[in-house]
């Protein structure tokens, strides 16, 4: 006899905090951050005035980095779009560093060096002392009006607006992956059209070998990755047309990821409603990385909103969605899968 | 033993890929000329990045 919790493919690979994130965030930061110093050491070679402007242009780009990464982190936390003028700094400051080239590269460099340092110390500042994934108690998805709904965690206190509600009209499921298909085709597509001349126009003008190798292999690069989540979307299309499996109950829930790096949501599932024991809940037994598009239910690792979904059991192509509405989620191996519910 | 949570019921039924409505699928509406342009010039600039930092 089949044991029904295995029906629904397991990749929980997503729920787990990346171990030693605190560790290799620091190291990197401080690494970069070495080497940035390095950089503008060397550009002192040149001369006093270039020692200056490398120093400044160190310190500056470590400090918008880490300022981009810690003004950011609570809009992602809460679901938010981050407001765009946090990218502006980082794109300005990227763009410096490209014009330093015209004038040392050891001074672009330390640039560069240092806007990565600086996002990543603040990275692990942000992941120390925090338990990635510990689940908190539930909340009820839609508060009353009078009443908004403000947790019991002392660090923790969402804005009411922003603790998600179910969506009035839920999307089809079908609608939602036919979405997707389109979507990704047209994404595709794109990076073909842009890809291939663009490659082939490098090699005919023949430019250093750097620039050649850059653009044909970010291309190629590129042209595949995008290539294969059409086909993963495609297959999820399929497969639900098809209809060959039935799918299930299951409780489910869509939080942010608490790595900063990672902004795509993740979808808990249990396939028996979870016991609350002293205020925490087990493990999800299914966890699926989401697509970060369709984050409508999204909340944080401060609140979790449990909703009871139909999710997939195709085993198919390894696939999943959830949500409500349906929410494409994808797991970390070929393909996308799908829950839908409320 | 503990309680369990609480959970937003479902409400509605399995989806059923015969009975679904089928609408118009709405993609991004931005013109593909200038996704495309974009997609170019982000592999000019990674190129040219690359370039530099190797002279």
């Amino acid at each position: 006899m089949t044991d029904a919790r295995d029906v629904v493919p397991d990749d929980d690979r997503a729920w787990r905090p990346p171990p030693g994130t605190l560790l290799l965030s620091t190291l990197v930061g401080l690494g970069c951050t070495g080497a940035g110093i390095g950089l503008a050491v060397a550009a002192g070679e040149i001369g006093t005035a270039v020692l200056v402007i490398a120093v400044i242009m160190l310190v500056l780009s470590i400090s918008a980095g880490a300022a981009y990464l810690l003004a950011a982190s609570p809009y992602r936390d809460r679901g938010e779009p981050i407001p765009t003028r946090y990218g502006v700094v980082q794109a300005v400051m990227i763009a410096v560093a490209l014009a330093l080239f015209l004038v040392d590269g050891y001074a672009a460099g330390a640039t560069l060096a240092g806007l990565l340092g600086g996002i990543m110390l603040a990275n692990a500042w942000t992941v120390r002392g925090v338990k990635p994934h510990e689940v908190t108690e539930p909340v009820v998805a839609t508060p009353e009006p009078d009443a908004p709904f403000v947790p019991d965690v002392p660090d923790a206190v969402p804005d009411p607006a922003a603790v998600p509600t179910a969506d009035a009209a839920p999307q089809p499921v079908g609608q939602v992956l036919r979405t997707v298909v389109a979507t990704d085709r047209r994404r595709w597509l794109a990076w073909i059209a842009a890809a291939a001349p663009t490659s082939a126009l490098t090699l005919l003008l023949d430019p250093p070998g750097a620039f050649t190798f850059g653009v044909v292999a970010m291309g190629t690069l590129l042209v595949l990755w995008v290539g294969r989540r059409y086909w993963a979307a495609q297959l999820a299309l399929r497969d639900f047309e098809r209809a060959e499996t039935a799918p299930r109950r299951a409780v489910v829930t869509l939080v942010n990821d608490l790595a900063r790096e990672l902004p795509r949501p993740m979808l808990g599932v249990w396939l028996e409603p979870p016991l609350v024991v002293g205020g925490r809940m087990r493990k999800p037994d299914r966890v699926y990385r989401c697509d970060d598009e369709r984050d409508s239910l999204a909340g944080s690792h401060h609140y979790y909103v449990l909703h009871e979904a139909w999710v997939d059991t195709d085993r198919g192509a390894g696939r999943s969605r959830g949500g409500s509405p349906p929410t494409p989620a994808s797991s970390s191996r070929t393909g996308v899968r799908w829950a839908a519910g409320t | 033993m503990g309680q369990p949570g609480p959970v937003v019921p479902l409400t509605v039924p399995p989806p059923n890929p015969a009975t679904e409505p089928r609408t118009e699928v709405a993609v991004d509406a931005r013109p593909f000329a200038l996704r495309v342009g974009q997609r170019v010039a982000g592999l000019a600039l990674f190129g040219l990045v690359l370039m530099l930092t190797a002279r």
